[in-house]
């Protein structure tokens, strides 16, 4: 629940009509730049499917380049075992989610405790696993 | 007794269904003010927009789109080039999907930075992470339909995976759920359209209910102060 300040009861502003004003602002936004993509980016179409020509590069979507390039680093015979990279990057991104689930159970410390410089050790996790997606990322959408 | 108060001026929708006066709750509610002033508190909003135009245009698209080998490809031309503002609807529909997974991943560093996933809304935590998985399933059921050349190999590579899943005999099993059959096939193409367009938007609209629902119970969290 949100504890005003002495003084401060009653004084905030309302859901109706100052809360949701604010949300349509943020919505408007959102539209104007659903429309400009869509209008001047419209999405394309490759060549019809073929399952007797394998493309040179097959790309995921952006979301799932980290993965790709996990998969793609990972040695593909590791200690005897055939096709390793594949379990690997699955059981990487089981345990990825899952710890991720578990973040307020990770993080216990006390609810007042907010601002990120009162809790460096795990902003800074944060900020190391944040980079190295995205550079993950960059890496498997220029890799060949 | 209710025969004493019947005319309580509330109309007939309202005395039955009530849903102007739990509105008139919800608009006496006094947000915190940090959350009317920070653009990076309308995330949740904004995600939740993207979710409603994703159902509209994902609607719009089925009148036309026909999941099978043969018609799939061709109904998307014919949506791109034949039916009036198709190829808007489509891109929008790109678009905006993209933009749901992006502003996810926005609102939640968002929430990881201002610490709102601690007690008492660890599981609004668990069920965002949830819908960002959702989000994802939908990216990639949605990426075969299509049926061109990157929809039918990314997914071939994608569904490979699923069979490495230990122990073999289990990894065989998800293999084949996925796919149908041996390989990415119209079986592929039937069983990716079910999941796209039914059980991960009913699962999906399940979670955001659940989402605001304990927003609500809890109120937004507390501004941030040193």
């Amino acid at each position: 629940m949100y504890h005003p300040k002495p003084g401060e009861v009653g004084t905030g502003p309302k859901f109706w009509p100052n809360h949701i004003f604010s949300e349509l602002a943020s919505a408007v936004c959102l539209l104007g730049l659903i429309v400009f993509l869509a209008g001047f980016f419209p999405h394309g179409l490759q060549e019809p499917a073929d399952p007797f020509v394998t493309p040179e590069h097959v790309k995921p979507e952006w979301y799932f380049l980290a993965l790709y390039q996990i998969l793609k680093l990972v040695p593909r015979t590791f200690m005897g075992i055939q096709d390793f990279n594949k379990p690997a990057t699955l059981i990487f991104a089981g345990v990825f989610f899952l710890a991720l689930m578990a973040l307020p159970w990770i993080d216990r410390s006390s609810p007042k405790i907010q601002h990120p410089l009162q809790r460096l050790p795990i902003v800074s996790i944060f900020f190391i696993g944040l980079l190295m997606f995205i550079g993950l990322s960059y890496w498997g959408a220029v890799s060949k | 007794m209710m025969d004493d108060v019947p005319h309580e001026n509330k109309g007939f929708f309202e005395e039955r269904i009530g849903i102007i006066s739990s509105l008139k709750a919800e608009g006496a509610d006094i947000i915190p003010a940090h959350a009317t002033r920070w653009p990076t508190y309308f995330l949740g909003g904004t995600a939740l927009l993207t979710f409603v135009i994703q159902v509209i245009t994902g609607i719009l698209l089925m009148f036309y789109y026909k999941p099978t080998v043969d018609e799939a490809y061709a109904s998307i031309q014919f949506i791109m080039t034949e039916v009036e503002f198709g190829w808007f609807v489509r891109s929008v529909h790109h678009w905006c999907a993209n933009l749901f997974v992006i502003i996810m991943m926005v609102h939640m560093c968002r929430v990881f930075l201002t610490g709102s996933y601690k007690r008492p809304r660890e599981l609004h935590w668990v069920s965002g992470v949830f819908l960002l998985i959702m989000g994802l399933g939908f990216g990639f059921t949605g990426y075969l339909l299509p049926w061109d050349q990157i929809a039918y190999w990314a997914t071939t590579v994608g569904t490979e995976m699923t069979n490495s899943v230990p122990p073999p005999a289990f990894g065989e099993f998800l293999l084949h759920f996925f796919r149908g059959g041996e390989n990415v096939s119209g079986d592929t193409l039937t069983r990716f359209y079910a999941l796209h367009v039914m059980v991960l938007p009913i699962i999906t609209a399940l979670l955001v209910v659940m989402h605001l629902v304990m927003v609500r119970t809890t109120g937004i969290s507390n501004p941030v102060e040193k």
